[in-house]
């Protein structure tokens, strides 16, 4: 389908999946604005229309998606940057024909498990992130109520080149030798889906229309234990294999690793969230060099994090996504194996030009 | 090959509930009797129950399943359970009656739905069934369920009365759960209170006219041309293949078992499995989908610790063949302490599953694994289970129903925790070798008889020609008791 240079705006389009969108409406046809707190023009982009926006502001949403026929809500944030700004979109669309397609995740069903579809129900589970997403969501459903023309996607875990959590983190993790695999801990299932993959997805929802407030569960074409993630990761960046830390051992470095975490939160709720810093690789370590107090604080940071640890890694849940097959013509391409790929010789890049 | 041989009596094949309710009523109505069961001893269990929080009761849910080669939706096991006392082992005890509405609404679908038997059919025989099981729950009927003969009434608590009204008000009964009677506190090793071996076959008279076999795991059904003459048994002990001769065979080995046993049994005649004459035999297969979670209230309610139970939406709001069921409990006491709700008689959070109820097609089937085989050598069934889309879909529309209820009682429910199992973790699937009237949808007529082969009945819950929304063993006792009723008539009169 071509897209008739239609006008579009992704909110976000700076981050992660924001800015993969960006680039591949854009080799689509699309007139793409990119819209993000930042409005760095992206390299080599140089059709995308960079607009400075910030979701928290109401009159600055409004400007950004002004004249637009097509919104990619795309922005992430803490939960009050997230809720306000639905608010926000949803008010500054109200009496708009522009279509919104909206992006959520999987995490709004909470810690449920098995086999899982649109008709689950969403559950809380007391992490920021998703709860916050979950009252995303309810706002739309409202707005969708009322004739908002959105549609919601709802990812499992994105993963590819710009990821910041399943590729630049956890290679770094890797190539630090601060991870390893969980044991029965890490044996439940991770939904991989490349992010080449959702863009597709959402723009297979742009172009073809759905009820208001239909949602789309999107998932990968493999499904792999978390074990195997870390291991096929850790294997294509070409290091030594992975140690199984036993049950035991995660929670111990879990639950040490918990505590300075807690206290910053407690910190942050008191004082304000800081704004999120751009991490870039580690150089490449020079074995065998270090002091012991280095090879001390490495344990340390060798901490996965205990909701993930008891919740999201040993979940036993596969995301249904036969919806977005059957009304989007979705079609997932990239199979775990490349997609891992991939992302590792990103990450390779990215690290080569840093250090 | 050595033959036992009781030319004139019946040879049951299963202890579980369905071969134990024929049993019964073959020796009440003196009918030599000789119980073919596969296994040889109850697996050890424990089961402990505390002011009726039941504690340390093993279900086969738990297990990772018998094996068979699976396809349809991932991580499907499907369980059997070749010990004396067969699932009644891990029944959770619900009994709960089918309604008039569940053999004829298949109807409005395709005649191959229909039932080729009436409720009132059945009803007899609920009554014989419920008379030796022994039921506490809700005594009075109610939209979309006709109560058992109880032998203890409850009803709900008057906290839980607006739920009850708000649920009439949608037409929906919702009522006190109704399960075996059995004591608030109980430490028992045969993992249920109610087990169709220890209590129902172990207590029959001495006098009475039962061979118990043991270790006796059927093979196949021998065909003469004209009749079944013999069931193939392997003695697992030895491993020596033994055969006994019969008038008549009843199978009741389960879900899996019985088409197992039929698709083995080939001859000249029947090449494709005993009785197949129209391909129907392992099509139809359906199971029952299950989900449940933890559901949260703004206020605590009087403990529940049997449970509630909210009937299947109408039948005229529903699309054919498609509705779930609830059935609610507080969570038990141990466990609102940990969460730190330590009311011995309250508790603002109830637990919750769901069965729901599939059109049965032929591509749900059992067959026969070309290849695999099993531990003695015999071949391995292949199972093929997948739930479409309005499966998942009558499943929600039922949970939406309860929140609804929920929320019209001014209770705020929120879901907390949410499961939707894989195919076959209800352990209630059947259909395999169906009932219908005409040979062409159905492997057995009325009265559980082969059409092809009619001194070989099939009573446990591959005889359902579809599945309703409820715990399948009160209906599956009675199906039995009233197949070997016929059978006796017949037995007599010739």
């Amino acid at each position: 389908m071509t897209s008739g240079g239609r006008r579009v705006v992704v909110l976000g389009g700076s981050g992660f999946i924001g800015g993969r969108a960006v680039e591949m409406l854009v080799a689509r046809g699309y007139a793409v604005r990119s819209a993000s707190r930042t409005a760095r023009p992206l390299e080599g982009l140089a059709t995308v229309e960079p607009f400075r926006c910030d979701v928290t502001d109401a009159a600055s949403v409004r400007d950004a998606v002004s004249g637009m026929e097509l919104v990619v809500a795309a922005f992430v944030g803490d939960p009050r940057t997230q809720v306000d700004g639905v608010r926000n979109l949803c008010a500054a669309l109200s009496a708009s024909p522009a279509r919104l397609v909206y992006l959520s995740t999987a995490e709004v069903y909470g810690g449920s498990s098995g086999a899982l579809d649109e008709t689950a129900p969403l559950v809380r589970q007391g992490w920021d992130y998703s709860d916050s997403k979950l009252e995303a969501e309810k706002c739309l459903q409202r707005a969708a109520s009322v004739g908002l023309r959105v549609n919601l996607l709802r990812p499992s875990i994105v993963y590819g080149p710009r990821s910041d959590t399943w590729t630049l983190e956890l290679g770094n993790k890797l190539e630090a030798r601060r991870w390893g695999t969980l044991g029965r801990l890490g044996e439940g299932t991770c939904n991989l889906v490349y992010v080449d993959d959702l863009v597709a997805a959402l723009c297979l929802a742009l172009e073809r229309e759905s009820a208001p407030g239909e949602a789309f569960n999107v998932n990968g074409p493999d499904t792999l234990t978390w074990n195997e993630f870390f291991a096929a990761f850790n294997a294509e960046l070409g290091l030594p294999p992975l140690r199984d830390w036993s049950r035991t051992e995660a929670m111990l470095r879990a639950g040490i690793g918990q505590l300075p975490r807690t206290a910053k939160e407690l910190f942050a709720r008191r004082g304000g969230a800081p704004p999120p810093v751009a991490r870039v690789p580690v150089a490449r370590r020079r074995a065998g060099s270090q002091p012991l107090a280095a090879r001390l604080l490495d344990v340390l940071k060798a901490t996965p994090r205990w909701r993930s640890l008891t919740s999201v890694y040993p979940r036993s849940v596969v995301y249904l996504d036969r919806k977005a097959r059957r009304m989007l013509g979705y079609e997932p391409a990239v199979r775990a194996r490349d997609g891992i790929a991939r992302s590792a010789a990103w990450f390779r890049r990215v690290q080569e030009g840093t250090s | 090959m050595s033959t036992g041989a009781d030319e004139r009596g019946v040879v049951v094949i299963g202890s579980g509930p369905s071969g134990a309710a024929a049993a019964e009523m073959l020796i009440a109505r003196n009918i030599p009797t000789t119980l073919l069961e596969s296994g040889s001893a109850p697996q050890p269990k424990l089961h402990v129950r505390i002011a009726r929080d039941d504690y340390l009761q093993r279900m086969p849910g738990s297990d990772a399943g018998v094996p068979c080669v699976t396809s349809g939706d991932a991580g499907a096991t499907w369980h059997s359970a070749l010990e004396p006392g067969g699932l009644s082992n891990y029944w959770s005890l619900q009994t709960v009656r089918l309604h008039p509405d569940d053999f004829t609404e298949g109807r409005r679908l395709h005649e191959r739905y229909e039932w080729p038997l009436r409720y009132e059919d059945l009803e007899p025989y609920y009554r014989r069934v419920e008379g030796y099981v022994g039921i506490l729950g809700a005594a009075d009927d109610a939209p979309g369920f006709p109560a058992s003969r109880v032998r203890s009434a409850r009803a709900l608590p008057d906290d839980w009365a607006p739920i009850a009204k708000a649920a009439r008000a949608a037409g929906q009964g919702f009522l006190h759960r109704s399960v075996v009677q059995s004591r608030a506190f109980d430490v028992t090793l045969t993992g249920t209170a109610f087990n169709s071996y220890a209590h129902l076959i172990r207590r029959f008279p001495p006098a009475a006219p039962l061979r118990l076999v043991t270790g006796a795991h059927v093979s196949h059904l021998e065909w003469d041309g004209k009749r079944v003459t013999r069931a193939v048994y392997i003695d697992r002990e030895t491993g020596v293949e033994r055969a006994i001769s019969a008038r008549a065979f009843i199978l009741a080995a389960g879900s899996l078992g019985s088409p197992r046993i039929l698709l083995h049994s080939t001859s000249a005649d029947f090449p494709q499995g005993l009785g197949n004459t129209e391909g129907v035999l392992g099509a139809y297969f359906h199971d029952h989908p299950k989900c449940g979670g933890t559901i949260r209230l703004n206020r605590a309610l009087t403990r529940v610790r049997i449970g509630a139970f909210l009937v299947r939406p109408p039948v005229a709001e529903s699309p054919p063949l498609l509705a779930a069921a609830c059935t609610l409990q507080s969570v038990k006491f141990a466990r609102g302490v940990l969460r730190g709700s330590p009311s011995i008689g309250k508790s603002n959070e109830l637990v919750w599953w769901q069965f729901g109820t599939m059109v049965p097609t032929d591509k749900n089937r059992v067959s026969l694994s070309a290849e695999a085989k099993d531990a003695l050598g015999l071949p391995l069934l292949e199972v093929r289970m997948r739930f479409d889309d309005e499966v998942r879909l009558a499943l929600a529309t039922a949970r939406e129903r309860l929140l609804g209820h929920l929320d019209a009682a001014g209770l705020a429910p929120e879901v907390v925790a949410y499961r939707q199992d894989a195919p076959g973790a209800s352990v209630h699937y059947g259909g395999a070798v169906r009932m219908h009237a005409s040979p062409r949808y159905g492997m057995l007529d009325g009265q559980n008889r082969l059409h092809a082969a009619p001194n070989v009945l099939v009573v446990d819950a591959s005889a359902w020609p579809t599945a309703a929304e409820k715990n399948p063993v009160l209906t599956i006792m009675a199906l039995a008791s009233r197949a070997a009723d016929r059978l006796a008539n017949e037995l007599r009169s010739s």
